[in-house]
Formats: structure tokens, sequence, C-alpha cells
């Protein structure tokens, strides 16, 4: 009878889905140390829980952490400026080729990380060109039919809020120099248009790419020493009468490790999976880069 | 031999096994020792002395009671041998106890015999042996079990329909046959110079639409892990497409599971949708389901036979870890034409079958779709500034013919051939969400318009399969099968978008896989104890594929991509099995597959071990073996533009092993009275060798993906393992005109990829630990009628624990992000549905007809399928559910001549 029984549990138990409640409170690193640039401070954050509100401030800081930032094997002093903010005593320098380290300890946690800096990147000229009239374009996603939503029989999953419209084409030109041919490393380049406009146009955006991220030694040279990247972005006009909006575009261009390249790719789906971190032991990202970038107007 | 195996852990299992077989073949001389036997009798009653001998000696001694009716007997013997004491009880009588096996003899009647000169020859033997066919039709029935009551011998025909159980004495044996779906013919055979044809009669009970499965009479059921399919029986159960459909009906039996991906598919044991073999006339079939998984190209009609090995299957299959699906096309009928037409929601399918001759037979069906019919294909519009072509062209069809030759009992020639296709032709404006502008739900006049935005798919895929069968017996003892095929899959994607005036993007993808391969088989009856099974194949597949693209940004900004992928690898096979009777009740069927690459030095040896045992009501068996599985399926994970629908198939090679599983199950059938039988199982697989995402939640969202080659593909996967076990049980009730049937599983499929750290097993994405499905029914000449029901745990999903936020050089504000630590490590609400379902049958002239109509989720359950997570900062996170399809109703009209 006992056996009975047995069997009885074990069939029951078969259907348990055993998922243990963990503490989520993970420490979350975010320091991005850029060549030629003063150490910028190291923020450390907590993780909290899905149904709380998650404020930058004093709720989600980390704070009594004891930081040991070693930049090429000198010790730099960090000390607590902030809410969860750590910042070096006096300004110093991240030399590009510099070595990173960093620990952390934070009650029983102890975090560690290493990275390094690129060298310097500049963007050395930009060019610009726009459509002469405003274009037919999507507006907005009625491509991508989702097999779930179709499954159910959801008719907006067949492009309801999908609107064709018209865009002027910007597009954008960038050339800096390769410097790292003697530096050995492979490193990883994002370049990227950013609009300030009021309202972009998602999924012609998502075919004209304005942003890419590539090693850099797959971009081809336009000379000896320079590589450029071209990319666009679509500007939604109301009419075809309608001039180009004036607007603002920061271009940018960043040199990084392929862990900031890592977790910049896996950045993507926020919602099905955090991207991959570098930091042992907690979320988030130490790395050294590169960045440059540039504000003009467009009009 | 374990020696020779490179592998440990197979070098292991393979002692293991050889132990296991040394005391299997030891048991019965350990058990049954030699004991005295002292028989002093004098005018004894010959009956009376049998039936004390067979007590106390516990042997079986068959005989027909006119031998020894009035017989009186005197006897003095002391000694151990069995056969010098019958031998004493029987002198001069012209009588002899013959030897069919261990400790079972056959009394015969020696006083017609010529005497020989040999004592050993003093009773003549002969073989019992023939073809079990469709007493209609005239098919060829394989599977079929023949069995002598009085012996408790029986066999199960081979593929040809034949049997032979060598080694009998020669006298008149009442033989049973039976077929699933078929009465059991129970007929008096006298051995003789000739092959016997056993006809059976289908087996219609109150509806001819329903065929009670398996006659539980014949403890010789085939082996373990096999599942016959009563596929008359639940085709006839409701399905999403509201057609026969062979593959969708699978799911009502405990050990299979239906699943949605983007192509359908079919998983057994906690294995995944390509562990599974689908074989249509012995050759492979790469690609099963219409219209993204909706339905199979199964159509129950054109099949006469279909088997499920889940496991352990016999040595003559191999190639896949799971299950094997093994189905034959119908010969085709010699009485006479006869056809069925069918009118569905989504299709319309014909069947006909019948004689050329007295000697040939055909067999020819179809089925297509009829939407595209009646929207039309092509769609010329006008705006008066711009003219355009769109193009609404969907359809999806299946064809199949065989032609049987058969001029005499010894040979048997089949050519089959099969082909089934979906296409997906569509030119349309890229916005077609104006829905409910005109009033109507599907406003088409809206969507064809003339666009400078379009969007263009050209999807297509085939498959392609012809195979030739010849049968031949070439002695009494001496069966032997050739079968060679050819077996295409052919796919191709091309995708034309223009989301923006001057900007495009174009794909053209195609997979090609060609299959040919040659395979014969040998049965060898060596006894009446022994049958062997041996054979060898050699198959050559070739994978290729091509991928071209280009992406036109702007005028000047553009990218293209130009590959091409190819891989061919050459697989030989032997195979070697006994199926082994040493006592009425044990059935013992060793075998061994051994595989090997053509260039490759990787020899796999596949050990199989199935035992059998049969009470009176209770069959018991239990099954191990090891599979290898030389093909991985995988599909870019990144890109939008290509391998939407068509997955590739990377073969084993010097730099991609193959994958690997060790299986063991145990089971038993229960027969509680004529209407109630009951099945329970339990298995546990480990599989090594799989190959596993990389990143399990990657999805594809971006317009370039690592292109093609083997290397690029590869990156996105790793070497994993897995583990699945679990339990099953089944019931059918059967009572007049009702039937109840039950099963229900419950079981774990876990896997991890020790190569990214994961140290710990983790679900599988079609883990189900517990699912029950029940159909009742109640069937009349006239009416069908019925309720399912369909529970089981929710799919597993991948469940954040926490969030937080980092900041980016190029962001201003940080962005926020979910912390997902463990790969699904939470699972969906259960998934209910409970259906009805009515059918009406009735005559209209020469034609019998049938209405069906059939409605899903009568309960208007919300069944959740997807769970997604919105956020922003700093508010908190909210679930968005995604559901399942709410009641729909379903018909069909069929129509018999």
């Amino acid at each position: 009878m006992k056996f009975r029984y047995a069997i009885l549990v074990i069939f029951f138990l078969m259907g348990c889905e055993a998922v243990h409640p963990e503490d989520t409170s993970l420490l979350v690193v975010e320091s991005y140390v850029a060549a030629g640039q003063p150490l910028p401070p190291l923020t450390l954050r907590r993780t909290a829980p899905l149904e709380a509100k998650y404020d930058l401030d004093q709720s989600t800081a980390a704070t009594g952490a004891r930081v040991e930032f070693m930049l090429q094997g000198s010790l730099i002093p960090y000390t607590m400026q902030g809410a969860g903010i750590y910042a070096p005593l006096e300004p110093i320098t991240a030399i590009p080729g510099a070595e990173l380290d960093l620990r952390v300890y934070w009650g029983d946690h102890v975090i560690m990380a290493n990275s390094r800096v690129p060298p310097a990147v500049s963007l050395d000229s930009v060019s610009i060109e726009v459509s002469d009239t405003p274009i037919p374009g999507l507006i907005l996603d009625s491509v991508f039919v989702d097999p779930l939503l179709v499954d159910s029989l959801g008719l907006r999953a067949l492009g309801a809020n999908a609107r064709e419209g018209l865009v002027y084409l910007v597009e954008a030109t960038l050339y800096w120099t390769d410097n790292t041919e003697r530096d050995g490393d492979d490193w990883w380049l994002r370049t990227q248009l950013l609009p300030r406009l009021g309202q972009s146009p998602r999924l012609s955006n998502f075919f004209l790419s304005p942003e890419a991220l590539q090693r850099e030694r797959s971009v081809p040279f336009v000379n000896a020493e320079q590589r450029s990247w071209s990319g666009a972005y679509a500007v939604q006009v109301p009419s075809s009468s309608n001039q180009l909006p004036a607007h603002g575009l920061r271009i940018s261009i960043v040199r990084g490790t392929s862990a900031y390249a890592q977790f910049v790719s896996g950045s993507s789906n926020p919602g099905e999976s955090e991207p991959p971190s570098n930091v042992t032991g907690a979320l988030g990202i130490f790395t050294g880069l590169a960045i440059d970038s540039l504000t003009i107007e467009v009009q | 031999m374990c020696a020779i195996l490179q592998n440990q852990s197979l070098r292991k299992y393979c002692a293991v096994l050889c132990v296991a077989v040394a005391i299997v073949w030891a048991i019965p001389s350990s058990i049954v020792r030699a004991q005295v036997i002292e028989i002093d009798i004098v005018s004894e009653s010959l009956q009376r002395v049998l039936d004390t001998f067979t007590v106390t000696q516990r042997v079986d001694l068959v005989y027909a009671e006119r031998l020894v009716e009035g017989r009186i007997v005197t006897c003095n013997y002391a000694g151990t041998d069995i056969e010098r004491a019958l031998a004493c009880i029987l002198d001069n009588q012209n009588l002899q106890a013959v030897r069919v096996r261990r400790r079972q003899y056959v009394l015969v009647d020696t006083s017609t015999d010529s005497v020989p000169n040999s004592t050993e020859d003093r009773v003549r033997m002969g073989a019992l042996r023939g073809f079990v066919t469709d007493a209609t039709s005239q098919e060829i029935l394989p599977g079929a079990h023949v069995y002598l009551p009085e012996l408790s011998i029986g066999a199960i025909s081979n593929e040809g329909g034949y049997f032979a159980m060598p080694a009998l004495p020669v006298g008149q044996y009442l033989v049973s046959a039976s077929f699933l779906g078929y009465a059991s013919l129970d007929t008096l055979i006298a051995i003789s110079e000739e092959s016997v044809m056993l006809a059976l009669e289908r087996r219609a009970v109150e509806s001819e639409t329903v065929v009670v499965t398996s006659d539980r009479r014949d403890p010789y059921e085939v082996s373990p892990g096999v599942r016959e399919i009563p596929v008359d029986l639940i085709s006839g159960f409701p399905g999403l497409p509201g057609e026969a459909d062979l593959l969708q009906s699978l799911h009502w039996l405990p050990s299979v599971q239906r699943v949605r991906t983007n192509q359908g598919g079919l998983v057994v044991r906690g294995g995944e949708p390509d562990q599974i073999q689908y074989l249509i006339d012995g050759a492979p079939i790469y690609h099963m389901w219409h219209v993204g998984g909706l339905l199979s190209i199964y159509q129950p009609e054109v099949f006469k036979d279909v088997r499920l090995y889940r496991g352990s299957f016999p040595a003559e299959y191999g190639g896949r870890l799971s299950a094997v699906l093994d189905a034959e096309l119908k010969d085709g009928t010699q009485e006479g034409i006869t056809g069925l037409v069918g009118v569905g929601l989504f299709s319309a399918r014909l069947f006909v079958e019948g004689p050329i001759g007295n000697e040939v037979s055909f067999m020819m069906s179809g089925r297509r779709s009829y939407l595209d019919r009646i929207i039309g294909r092509k769609h010329p519009v006008d705006d008066g500034v711009t003219r355009d072509t769109l193009r609404t062209g969907i359809y999806l069809y299946d064809v199949s013919a065989k032609l049987a030759w058969r001029p005499s009992l010894q040979h048997r020639l089949t050519l089959g051939v099969y082909g089934s296709a979906d296409d997906l032709d569509i030119r349309l404006p890229i916005n077609i969400s104006r829905i409910g502008e005109s009033g109507s739900i599907l406003p088409l006049a809206s969507w064809l318009r003339p666009s400078s935005l379009i969007v263009e798919f050209d999807t297509r895929w085939s498959n392609r399969l012809a195979s030739a069968r010849y049968h031949y017996l070439y002695a009494d003892r001496f069966f032997l099968s050739a079968t060679a095929y050819a077996t295409s899959y052919r796919a191709h994607e091309r995708i034309f978008l223009r989301p923006v005036a001057t900007s495009s993007i174009s794909s053209k993808y195609a997979v090609d896989i060609l299959d040919m391969g040659i395979k014969l088989d040998l049965d060898y009856y060596l006894s009446l104890t022994h049958h062997i099974q041996a054979g060898a194949s050699i198959v050559q597949r070739s994978f290729s594929s091509e991928l071209g693209a280009l992406i036109l940004q702007t005028n000047s900004i553009s990218e293209s991509t130009d590959e091409e992928s190819r891989l061919d690898n050459t697989e030989i096979v032997l195979h070697i099995q006994d199926t082994w009777k040493p006592t009425r009740r044990l059935q013992v069927q060793p075998g061994l597959r051994i595989s090997r690459l053509l260039g490759g030095n990787d020899l796999r040896l596949s050990p199989r071990l199935g035992i059998r045992y049969a009470l009176d009501r209770v069959i018991l068996r239990a099954a191990a073996g090891v599979n290898v599985q030389y093909l991985h399926q995988v599909r870019d994970r990144y890109s939008v533009l290509y391998d939407l629908i068509a997955y590739r198939w990377v073969p084993a090679s010097r730099s991609v092993k193959p994958s690997q599983s060790y299986h063991g199950s145990a089971s038993g059938d229960l027969s509680l009275g004529t209407n109630l039988t009951a099945g329970i199982a339990m298995y546990v697989q480990r599989t090594e060798g799989l190959l596993l995402p990389r990143d399990e939640e990657q999805t594809k969202d971006g317009l370039r993906g690592p292109g093609i080659s083997l290397a690029a593909i590869l990156g996105q996967y790793t070497r994993g393992e897995a583990l699945a076990y679990g339990l099953e049980g089944s019931l059918q009730y059967e009572r007049g005109a009702n039937m109840v049937w039950v099963s229900y599983a419950a079981g774990r499929s876990r896997s991890r990829a020790p190569l990214l750290g994961e140290k710990n097993l983790r679900p599988t994405r079609y883990d189900v630990p517990q699912r029950l499905e029940i159909v009742l029914q109640r069937n009349t000449r006239s009416w069908t009628y019925g309720l399912t029901g369909q529970w089981r745990s929710g799919y597993p999903i991948t469940v954040p624990e926490a969030r937080y936020a980092v900041g980016d050089p190029l962001s201003e504000e940080p962005r926020g992000f979910l912390y997902f630590p463990k790969i699904n490590n939470g699972r969906l609400p259960p998934y209910v549905n409970y259906g009805l379902q009515g059918a009406y049958r009735f005559n209209a002239g020469f034609v019998s007809m049938q209405v069906s109509l059939e409605i899903n989720n009568i309960t208007f359950r919300r069944n959740i399928v997807r769970q997604t997570y919105t956020f922003e900062i700093p508010e908190p996170v909210s679930v968005m559910s995604t559901y399942g399809m709410p009641a729909y109703p379903l018909f069909e009209l069929v129509a018999r001549f």
C-alpha cells in the first residue's frame, strides 16, 4: 500500500514545476571609460522586483560599496559621491590602450570586470544628402504579421495602425581615420544617426538602418587611411508641398570592445532577454570605448 | 564486440547490454533445473497419465483428444530426460511427442506416416506459411498476427504480408489470424507444401468509420516500443482542420504531442520535432505539414498500414532519436473501382482505387485547397495613374499513386509516387489594414489597389517521392525485400519589399534536399523459435542552399549578399535482429544496427533489446536501445529575409557529430474483459550531441543574418544533452455503439548546454508535465456524435525575475531591461479545449454520403498561447497575453462510391 502511495506522490510531483523564488537583488554596474576622457563615474544600482517602480534614485542605488579601480596597473581611489555614483577623487585621463580592472565589494558580493581602452576615434567629415521631394513611405509597421496573433484571429496583426505617408530621405556619410592598425585588437564600430524629431516612421527606419554595429575591419576603406559608413533615415511630412522640417541630427561613432558589441546587440529585445554582461557576479557593463559625435542642423 | 567501440560511455553501455543478453539467455536453463522423473504405471489411461505428466513436469503437450481417447499405457521410467519419459509413455501407441521448443511438445500420430529409418525423422515436419490479405481488396496486410492457439505460437506477417512457422509436425492446426481493424479469422489448416492465403474481412461495427482497434486474443503483439496506429479510429476523432488528417489525429495517443512551430510538428516522448523519421513506402519525407502546420500531408484513406515506433525501434529502423512513423500506401483493391470525394473547409480531395486485370491494381489520390479559386490568383488594378497586377495565389496540394503487380505468390512489385506542395504567391500593397473601412471583415477590394509600397512573397515548398519495392519469396524460409527510392524536398522563398518608394529589399533563398537510397531486407525463418531479419542499406544525401539578397536603402546605399552552400553525406547501414521465442510466454528480440558515414571514421553501433512476456490478460514489455541521428535541423535565428519556412538540415560529418540517444522503456497492456483494454508505459531517454540554440530567446529581428555557410549556422548553436522520462496510460472502453477513449501522459523533458556553463537541466520548449485527452463517442448506423476534451500543462516560458536599468553612451537616459536568469523557468496556464462533433451518413443512389460538423472550444475558453512584457522606466512591468482561437466550427462532406 505504501508503494502505491509513493507512486501517487511521484506521479503528482512530476506535474509540479519547481520554481524557487530567488533573491533578485543583484548589483548592476555601468561604466564606459572613454579614450582621452577623464575617468567616468561608476554607477552601481540594484535590481528591483517586476511589480515595483524603478526610480533612478536612492531606492535603487547600491550604496556602501568598496570600489577598486585599476588603470594600467595603478589603483585609482573611487568614493561614493552620490546615490550609487562612485567617482575618482581626482580627474585622471584614460589613455588609449590602457588596461582596466575593476573590483567591487558590496555586502557579500564581490564583482569583477576588466577591459581595455581602444584607440581614440574622431569623425573626420560628414556629408548629408536630402531627397528633393517627399516620397511615399510606410509610417508604421504592417508587414511583420505575428503568426501567433493570426492564429488567434487577432486581426490587428494584419496591420491596424499601419499608414502610408510621405517622407524625406536623409542620407549621411561618415568618414573617420582608422588608427587601429598597430593595436592588434579586433575593435567593433557602432555608428548612429539620431534625428531630433517629434515623430519617426518606425518601419521605414527599420529598413533604412540609421544605425549599424559591425567589426571595424569589415568596413570598407575609402582611401588609404579613412573608412566610411553611410546610413539613412526618413522624416515624415504631411503633404508633398511640405519642405523638409528643420531638425537637429546627432551623428555618433563609437569604437568599442567585443563585450560592448555584445551588450549593444543583445539589447534589442529587452522584453525577452537581458544583454550579455561582461561583469562577473553582476549585471551591466564595464568597458573601455572611444566616442565622437557631432550635432548638426538639417534643413 | 564492445572493445572496438571508441566512445567510452557507449562501450560501457554495450557491456551492460551484453551482460543483460547473457542473463536472458541463461534464465531458462538456470530456472529449469533437471529433476528426476519417476514413472511406474501399469495399464493406466493415457489421457490421465499425460495430464499428470504435464502438470508435474511443467511441460506443454499439445494433442487432439481423439489421439489419446481410450488408450491404455504401461511405462516404467526413472531418469531426468523428459523426451525419454514421454517416449516410454507413448511406447507402442503409434504416437510420438515432437519437441516444438523448450518444454513444449506436440503429440502426432505416426501410424499414417511412412516409417523412416532414422529415429529423429520418424515424424514428418513442415511449415505453416503464407500471406495475410484483405478479403475484399486482396491487399496484403503487413503486421497481421497469425497464431496457433493450441501451441501458443504465433508469427507476424512481414512487409510483404508473408509469415512462416517452420519445423512444425505435419498435421492440422487451428489457426487464428487477426489484424487491426479486421475481424479475426479462425480456421483449421493442414500443413502442406503450398502457401496458404488468410483473407481477413474488414470489421465494421455499427458505424462505417469506426473500427475496433485490436483483438486481445492474440498475445503475440508486435515488438516492444511499437504502436500500431488505429488509423480508422483516431482519424474519426475531431481535429483542427475538420478534415481527415492522420498526423493531426496522432495527438490522441498518449506518447504523441502536437506542438506549435512555424512548420507544424509532432513530438514523441519529450523529443524534438526533427527526431521523428517519417517514411512513406520506405522512403523518408522531410516536410510533413501544410500551411505552417494547419494540416498534414497524410490523408488516412491513402494508407493501408501506419506504424509508430517509439524510442526502441526494431533494428531495421534508425536514423532518428525518438520515433519512426512508417506508412505504406495502399496497393489498390482488386474488387472493382471504388473511391471517395471529400469537400472540407480548406480543401477538396479525391481517392480512387481499382484493378487493372487480375494481377495489377492501382491507387490514385489527390487533394487541393480551393481558396485561390474563390478569390482568384491575379488581379489587374488600375487607378488611372498606375497599373499593376496584384497576386493572391495561395494553394496546397497532395498527390499520390501506386501501381502493384503481383504475377504470382512469389513476386510482388510496387511503384509508388507521392508529391505535396504549398504555394504562397502574394503581391499586395504593404498596408492592407483598412479593415472595417468597407464595412466587411475582409475588405479584399480595399486591398487590391495600386500602391508604390509593395510587399511580395513567393514561397513554395514541395516533396517528391518515388519508391519501387520488390518482394520475393525465394524459399519457404527466405523472403527478400528490395527498395529503391528517391525523395526530394525543395523550398524557395522570394521576398520583395518596398517600404519607401526609393528603398527596396529583395531576397531569394532556396533549400534543396535529395536522398537516393537502396535497401535490401531479408527474412529468414530459422525455426519456430527464431526469426532472423537482416538487411543493408545505403543512402546518398545532398543538401544545398542558396541565398541572394539586395538591400537598397537609398539610391546610393545598398548591400548585397550572394552565397551558396552544399553538403553531402553517404550513410551505410547493416542491421540484424533475431526474434526469439524460447517459451510460449517469452519473446526476446536482440538486434544490432551498424552505421557509418562514407569517408568518416565514426562507426556507430546501435544495439537494441526487446523483451515481451505474455500472461493470460497482461502483456509485459521492456526494451532498451541506442539510436543515432545523422541529421540536425537548424535555421538562421536572426534574419527576417530568409529561413522563414525552409528549415535547413545539416548532415553529420567530420566536423558535425551525430546525436545519439539511449532509450529504455517498460510497458504493460491489460485486457479487462471483452470491452475494456488499458495500457501503461514508462520510458526514459538520454540524448547527447544535440544542437541547442546558443540564445534560446533569440528571435528573428534584423535584416541581415550571419549567412548560410555551415560555420555561420553552427555558430548560432552549441552542443547539448537532454533527458526525457515519463509515464503514459491509455484506456479504451467499447460497448455496443458507445466508445470511450482516454489517454494520459506525465513526463518531463529537460536539456542543457554544458559549453554555455549550464550545470542543471532545464525544461525544453515542449516540456509538458501532464496531458489528458478524452473522447466520448456514440456510433449508430447513421450517426456519429461525441464530445472531446483536451487538458494539458502550459508550455514552458522564460519569465523575468527582476528589472534594472543601464545607461548607454549614445542614450540620454538609462534604458530598462528585464533579468532572465533561467531559461524556461515558468509556464503558461493550462490549455483546455472541449469539442463537439457530429456526423450523419446517408445513401444517395450508389453513393454513401457523410456530413460532418465539429465545433472546437465550445466553452469559449481564452487559452493563453504567449506572454510578453512591457515596461517603461519607472513604471511597473506589465504582462501582455496573446490568446488562442475562440470557438470555431469545421465541416466536411464526404461521398464514397
